[in-house]
């Protein structure tokens, strides 16, 4: 970790340039944890009768689980601070979530393996009651392993 | 689960039923675990202060997630969920209910789909919305039944 923080200008290079892919497989644990955190009991989730009248022969998790596909992720590359890219670097230390869309189109299936693309978007400065903040605006597209677009996000969040 | 909604019964101004939710610390923690978000300001209080929050404070992505849950439990096994977003206007604190409310605001036809516009948020005991956002869900229609 450099001691020297980026400046808006160091930031702009960053700007539109794709990071290498998230791969996510979709186990049914991983949605039992989500479905425990989130508590919620819907039976539509976890009974293979319910699923099938979605059509679909195999579990399949609710949409928001896409949330933690294209999610802040605290790796070793970023330390403590949860970031969407973790080969972006952050000009500040702290993070708040400032606002999010996501769009889904084919659904998620339990077995699926699906691949987010994301990248900086935008970066702005801006003076608040935090301080100096950089608002920084993401956008992912999900595909799972057919090629079919299964969400695609945009994540703006305030580093100060 | 109720019984299924029907794009027929749903109409401008309607409020959809309130989701209650009371996220403990210990709810945050399995959030963190399961989304591998482990940044301290949502289980640690000492770093919460340090970071000028009051205490520790609920994951942006877990109210998205509660969002969503209102509107899943509230179309039922034939609706879907098509778009969401959130503003995350305030932060909120941990071991307090926590209401998810969504009103509708539009219903379209668009092709084959029959659409329900909806303006979702949480709110706070005391009124306070935190968290502010629209939705889209598609709803099955009694014509085509």
């Amino acid at each position: 970790m450099s001691e020297m923080k980026p400046t808006i200008e160091d930031m702009q290079a960053y700007v539109n340039v794709e990071a290498p892919p998230h791969v996510l497989h979709v186990e049914k644990e991983l949605v039992r944890r989500f479905l425990e955190a989130v508590q919620d009991h819907n039976p539509l989730w976890t009974d293979e009768t319910a699923a099938a009248a979605k059509g679909g022969r195999t579990l399949v998790p609710p949409q928001l689980f896409c949330a933690i596909m294209t999610i802040a992720r605290c790796s070793p590359e970023t330390g403590k601070i949860p970031v969407p890219v973790a080969s972006i670097p952050l000009p500040r230390r702290n993070v708040l979530e400032g606002e999010e869309t996501w769009e889904f189109f084919a659904p998620l299936r339990v077995g699926d393996t699906i691949t987010s693309r994301t990248k900086l978007s935008d970066i702005k400065l801006r003076q608040g009651k935090l301080g100096e903040m950089f608002i920084l605006t993401y956008v992912a597209e999900s595909v799972n392993q057919r090629g079919e677009l299964v969400a695609r996000s945009t994540n703006t969040i305030v580093n100060y | 689960m109720g019984q299924q909604v029907y794009f027929e019964d749903v109409s401008q101004g309607q409020e959809i039923p309130v989701l209650r939710k009371h996220p403990t610390r210990r709810q945050l923690v399995m959030w963190a675990g399961a989304s591998e978000d482990f940044y301290e300001i949502h289980y640690d209080t000492e770093f919460a202060r340090a970071n000028q929050l009051g205490d520790v404070i609920v994951h942006g992505r877990l109210k998205a997630a509660f969002l969503g849950q209102l509107l899943t439990d509230w179309v039922g096994a034939r609706g879907v969920l098509r778009k969401l977003s959130c503003r995350y206007r305030g932060t909120d604190p941990a071991n307090e209910d926590m209401l998810m409310r969504g009103v509708v605001t539009g219903t379209r036809v668009e092709g084959q789909d029959h659409c329900v516009d909806l303006d979702i948020w949480s709110e706070r005991p005391d009124g306070t919305k935190t968290t502010l956002g629209a939705a889209t869900v598609v709803l099955p229609s009694k014509a085509s039944a």
